[in-house]
């Protein structure tokens, strides 16, 4: 889908133009790279993110009448909107919203997916999913090894906002992703897109096992795709390179993935160097071949994501690339990360591993 | 002063969150009624009779009392070879249902065999009732290659797909939830089946409880919640676990209806169980069932009550025995007498013992089982990481391997596995489609690949020092000394792959050459032409070719 570093330049200027007004009030510390415009899958609509996840939901629940979508102020469309006109559709025990208690719904979401029905929940937001670690890392992602396979909750899907928002503080902008990547037996997701959204979203809410799908909150109005309209699934445990390069890995998920497709684009520019940018798509299982195989060609690799640096997720592709690729390596390995601090409010645009922190560290290991 | 006046008008509730309103002048605590509690729903007294109050009570068949009984006599007998077997360390772990018999097999019997069952740990009776075999309870316990759960859980996490009872966790209360969950499942489908969920009054202090009471009332969902009140969690007595009456006070905070029910007689948990399941399907509304009963045993096998609680008053709950209790009115209906008793008894404990014996001898899963149901598929990074421990198998592996092979030598026998192979036909020409357009080679297995090579590396250094020099296309041979090799007898060709191929081959043709070497005359005849030692070269491939012209053959 993604090639060519020229695709992403043109279609990023011209979003930039059209966003940068809206934009003031967050000051987004990134670029939305809209996805290339592409008729393979289809005829295409204009989507943000909410819209593109919202109509995934929407064809699940037409196509499967034993499926139901459920949590927090669902019902009226949530408070991002992600489940508009869902119980207009479908009906209210089939598009509801239960009760403010976030362990109730993974819980009572296992027990559907148990008894065979198609359990889609969300939790409004990943900050608040905490309550539920028990019956996500304990239950679902158990269930299946426990039992020998007699039972599973492979049905179970759970959505849930993450990241940066530009205001949100400590509880409104965690990506607290790689908690549940020490558990296996979950499928844990992140789009980039509202293109990626839809279809990773159909895949994990069809995949037979448990998965966790963090939405970067601060898409799903700012990320507008040409998306198809059709039903169509995204591969999971897959990740994507979005652009080739010949002297650095970037590997990133979510938001941040276009804070590295700006950072390549300005490496490449200001000082010519090739940088090939990987989106990891899910981080669990994660796909070590493809940046296995990419950091042997580069030689240098950088992981970057919003969460705290300690006991992130890069650091468990770093130390899986220093065993993997030990004699490719031309340099360290570096994590360009949040802070090991809360996530601050006023602070956030220092918090963030924006652009100029990758473009330095780049620099570095480029230099090494 | 400002005079109160109590209003007494109720209307219409403008507030969201009440339904009716109701002012009042007053303002009064409303202090919680510590000294009214519900009353205990009860069929039978002490001694077994039936007590001449119950009106409309449902007294099962002749046969299904029988069998209710003889399931409660079973699973304690059962508990006392497992529990006795874990003190003997043939188990790791043990949770008797001593004293709670009544409460699981009562309830059991007033389910439908569809309805799913969510347990906590004590309920192993509830699944005995729906037909899980003695055996399939020891093979989970001994986590061998029969059991369901397929060797991954300590002992008394049972499961049961075909019995409708989900596979428990060790975690507490964590299945209620899940429990409201299947009964919405159950619910929508409008199948005619029902949740229940068994946990304990400990276990209702944890958070996943007041959701799942608030979820199944809120959605209304049909499950009963079965608490088994028996006044302990682990050490801790009920007094330090809440203060209000018992569990089945939290019912009217949820809008739950609720019973509550002596937990030691099974007519009355029976009957409160029929009630229950036809209110949860009748109004699709959950319903709190409370069965008041006494864990007699230990909290488990790592736990000495004793330690937290007198001998005096687990005596006091012997006499209370839901077994006893129960056969009492079997007796007054002579259904069951001291005889059928001994007889059963010892029937029962002889198969017991059979089915705990073979058990026990059953081997444990293939360890590569240790990576299935992880996923519903195996991810890459766990082919990877079987591989890994292979390779780290080093040191514990070679000590197993290596009586292995001593036993086979002490025996005289191969183990079955090395003798496998896997035939592989290659067509003889194209497109073959019939039998003999094939030829076959048998691919070595893998443990039979580890054998050889250990022969092999074991009878290297004494083979390479017999092997005459002309052998150098074959191995290195420097040292000249006795010759002691005996003609190696193959009875059967080598299969593909087999380590030992080469050495044996040498073996063989190493007698042949020394026969010729010893031999003035000998020679072999190529094309009419006379070949001496001399003009021998033994590379393997040129010795097989001469060997058909081998004088003496």
């Amino acid at each position: 889908m993604h090639s060519t570093i020229n695709k992403y330049s043109l279609v990023c200027h011209t979003t930039k133009n059209i966003l940068c007004g809206c934009l003031k009030r967050h000051s987004s510390h990134f670029v939305y790279h809209p996805e290339p415009i592409s008729n393979e899958l289809g005829k295409t609509s204009k989507k943000n993110m909410y819209q593109a996840i919202n109509n995934a939901m929407d064809l699940v629940l037409s196509k499967d009448s034993n499926s139901v979508v459920f949590g927090e102020d669902v019902g009226f469309g949530g408070v991002f909107r992600c489940t508009s006109g869902l119980r207009e559709r479908y009906g209210k025990d089939r598009v509801f919203n239960t009760p403010l208690c976030e362990q109730g719904i993974v819980g009572f979401g296992i027990g559907l997916a148990v008894a065979g029905t198609t359990a889609i929940a969300e939790i409004q937001f990943a900050d608040y999913m905490f309550p539920a670690l028990d019956q996500l890392v304990n239950e679902a992602a158990k269930y299946r090894y426990r039992s020998g396979n007699l039972f599973d909750c492979g049905k179970l899907t759970v959505r849930t906002p993450c990241s940066a928002v530009g205001h949100g503080g400590l509880y409104h902008s965690q990506s607290p992703e790689s908690f549940y990547a020490h558990a296996p037996g979950l499928k844990i997701v992140m789009p980039r897109s509202a293109l990626t959204a839809k279809g990773l979203l159909l895949s994990c809410i069809r995949d037979p096992n448990p998965c966790i799908f963090f939405e970067p909150k601060i898409m799903y109005r700012l990320a507008v795709d040409d998306v198809p309209d059709d039903d169509y699934e995204l591969p999971l445990e897959k990740a994507e390179v979005l652009i080739e390069g010949r002297d650095i890995t970037l590997i990133g998920w979510g938001t941040q993935v276009h804070v590295l497709l700006e950072v390549a684009e300005i490496a490449n520019k200001d000082f010519g160097i090739s940088c090939e940018v990987i989106d990891l798509v899910t981080i669990l299982p994660w796909d070590k071949q493809t940046v296995a195989n990419s950091v042997k060609k580069t030689g240098r690799a950088i992981v970057s994501h919003e969460a705290p640096l300690t006991g992130g997720f890069g650091a468990e592709i770093s130390a899986s690339i220093q065993e993997d690729c030990f004699l490719h390596l031309e340099s360290p390995i570096r994590r360009v990360t949040g802070y090991d601090t809360p996530f601050p409010h006023v602070f956030e645009q220092f918090y963030l591993p924006n652009k100029w922190k990758c473009l330095q560290a780049i620099k570095e290991l480029v230099n090494y | 002063m400002l005079s109160s006046t109590i209003s007494a008008n109720t209307e219409e509730s403008v507030y969201r969150g009440i339904n009716k309103v109701n002012y009042t002048s007053n303002l009064n605590i409303n202090e919680p009624s510590l000294n009214s509690t519900v009353p205990i729903f009860r069929v039978l007294n002490d001694v077994g009779d039936i007590s001449n109050n119950c009106k409309s009570i449902i007294i099962p068949e002749n046969n299904d009392l029988i069998k209710m009984y003889k399931s409660m006599v079973l699973l304690s007998i059962m508990d006392k070879i497992l529990y006795e077997s874990q003190r003997q360390g043939r188990i790791s772990f043990y949770m008797t249902n001593e004293g709670e018999e009544a409460a699981q097999i009562g309830s059991a019997a007033g389910l439908n065999s569809n309805d799913l069952v969510y347990g906590q740990y004590r309920e192993a009776g509830v699944l005995l009732f729906r037909g899980f075999a003695p055996e399939q309870f020891m093979n989970q316990c001994f986590g061998n290659v029969d059991d369901l759960g397929k060797g991954k859980q300590m002992p008394v996490h049972y499961g049961s797909k075909n019995l409708n009872f989900v596979t428990l966790s060790s975690p507490l209360t964590t299945q209620l939830p899940q429990a409201v969950g299947s009964a919405y499942s159950f619910k929508r489908s409008k199948v005619n089946r029902c949740t229940i969920v068994y946990f304990g009054e400990g276990a209702s202090s944890e958070g996943d409880a007041h959701a799942a009471f608030n979820f199944a009332s809120t959605l209304d969902c049909p499950i009963i919640f079965f608490c088994r009140n028996n006044g302990y969690a682990i050490s801790t007595p009920a007094n330090e676990q809440y203060r209000g009456d018992g569990i089945v006070s939290h019912g009217p905070g949820y809008g739950i209806a609720t019973i509550r029910v002596d937990g030691n007689d099974i007519l009355a948990v029976y009957n409160a169980v029929l009630k229950a399941r036809e209110y949860v399907m009748t109004h699709t509304r959950p319903l709190l069932l409370e069965a008041m009963t006494y864990r007699r045993g230990h909290h488990s096998t790592s736990d000495d009550s004793t330690a937290y609680r007198s001998k005096d008053e687990i005596k006091q709950w012997s006499i209370k025995n839901p077994i006893i209790r129960f056969k009492q009115l079997l007796e007054k209906n002579n259904l069951w007498n001291n005889q059928n008793d001994v007889e059963y008894e010892k029937e029962t404990k002889k198969q017991l013992m059979q089915s705990f014996a073979i058990a026990s001898k059953k081997n444990k899963p293939n360890w590569r089982e240790m990576f299935n149901d992880v996923y519903h598929e195996i991810p890459n990074s766990l082919f990877a990481a079987c591989i890994e421990m292979l390779k780290a198998l080093e040191g514990k592996g070679k000590e197993i391997f290596f009586k292995i092979i001593h036993d086979a030598y002490e025996k005289e026998l191969v183990p079955k596995d090395f003798e496998k192979c896997l035939l592989i036909p290659l067509p003889k020409k194209k497109k073959s489609e019939k039998c003999e357009d094939h030829k076959t080679i048998s691919l070595i297995t893998h443990s039979s690949k580890i054998l050889t090579n250990t022969i092999y590396k074991r009878i290297e250094a004494k083979i390479n020092v017999n092997l005459e020099e002309d052998q150098f296309g074959c191995d290195v041979i420097t040292d000249k000394r006795s010759k002691s090799w005996e003609e190696a007898n193959i009875e059967k060709r080598v299969r593909q792959g087999c380590n030992l191929s080469s050495t044996l081959f040498n073996l063989y043709i190493e007698n042949t050459l020394k026969q010729l070497r010893e031999d003035e005359f000998g020679g072999i005849k190529i094309n009419g032409m006379q070949a001496g030692r001399e003009q021998m070269n033994s590379l393997e491939d040129h010795i097989s070719q001469y060997s058909d012209h081998y004088p003496k053959q």
